[in-house]
């Protein structure tokens, strides 16, 4: 799932927004921006239902595993798109785009490897 | 996998600030209404504010005898058979002192169980006080999951009994 769009074309890669030309691109990066406070947070609520499990209810206790369980599927989910440019570097058009961390790896995978065909055709 | 270069960022302090938002607007006031509803504080409470208003009722009075043999009775055989001869009235006032002594024990004695009704509310009083005063350190204490107990959870007994007699809980009324 991306929220916004990326086409990977041979020499340009698209977004919602930019374009980018696959020879300009330095660096494709890819993160989980929530990752380490969805940690943070499932840990912390964790010790506080260990700590409290004698003055919590059952059901408050059910809830705050309920939430735990949401947080950490959204911080390992969540995903950030970078793409840098040589050309670009300090100014608001290096894009970022959210989408589920898995499929904007894929995506990082396909640009680099267009990034590579298009170095060999060039020296070829 | 987990990717410990992912752990830190902005997000880290988005998520730092919200959980102590959580410990001191949630999960703070609950530990500490629940910590106390545990420590049986109302019954403590009531029981502290019931010796409070017996403690400030007054001795009962001491009334003599003032009949005729009460006063008479000292002189003797003579002074009985005077009382005998005329019956054995009492002073004129006596039965008036009587009745006001009457009076103003059933005043102290309404006194009284108007305070023992009115603890339950001094009582919550205390303890809302005491959790809005101690707000922070209840928020220290759910959010570090009983790492930390500052000294006024430590000494929960003392800080509701500082808030029972706090000047906004006094007015509530009970025993004073």
């Amino acid at each position: 799932m991306i929220l916004g769009s990326v086409h990977v074309s041979e020499t340009a890669v698209t977004t919602h927004r930019d374009s980018y030309l696959l020879a300009s691109i330095s660096v494709v990066s890819v993160r989980r921006p929530f990752f380490g406070g969805a940690m943070l947070i499932a840990l912390a609520l964790t010790a506080f239902i260990l700590a409290f499990a004698d003055l919590l209810y059952v059901g408050e206790m059910i809830s705050f595993a309920i939430f735990i369980a949401l947080i950490l599927f959204a911080g390992t989910q969540i995903g950030q798109l970078k793409l840098l440019s040589r050309d670009l570097r300090g100014s608001d058009l290096s894009d970022a785009i959210w989408g589920q961390y898995s499929h904007l790896n894929h995506i990082r995978r396909e640009i680099v490897g267009m990034r590579q065909s298009l170095k060999q055709g060039e020296a070829a | 996998m987990i990717d410990v270069t992912q752990l830190g960022g902005g997000g880290m302090f988005v998520a730092v600030t919200a959980y102590a938002a959580f410990s001191y607007c949630a999960s703070g006031p609950l530990i500490g209404d629940r910590t106390v509803q545990k420590s049986e504080w109302s019954l403590t409470c009531q029981q502290a504010l019931g010796r409070e208003a017996k403690a400030q009722i007054p001795p009962p009075d001491f009334v003599p005898r003032l009949d005729c043999n009460g006063l008479l009775g000292l002189f003797g055989a003579e002074g009985r058979e005077v009382c005998r001869r005329h019956g054995n009235p009492s002073l004129p006032f006596l039965d008036q002192a009587l009745e006001q002594k009457r009076r103003l024990d059933d005043f102290q004695r309404q006194r009284l169980e108007a305070a023992t009704t009115s603890t339950t509310s001094r009582c919550d009083c205390a303890r809302a006080h005491m959790l809005e005063s101690q707000a922070s350190a209840w928020a220290l204490y759910a959010g570090s999951a009983r790492l930390i107990t500052p000294p006024a959870i430590k000494n929960l007994k003392a800080s509701l009994m500082t808030s029972l007699n706090a000047p906004l809980c006094q007015l509530m009324g009970g025993a004073s």
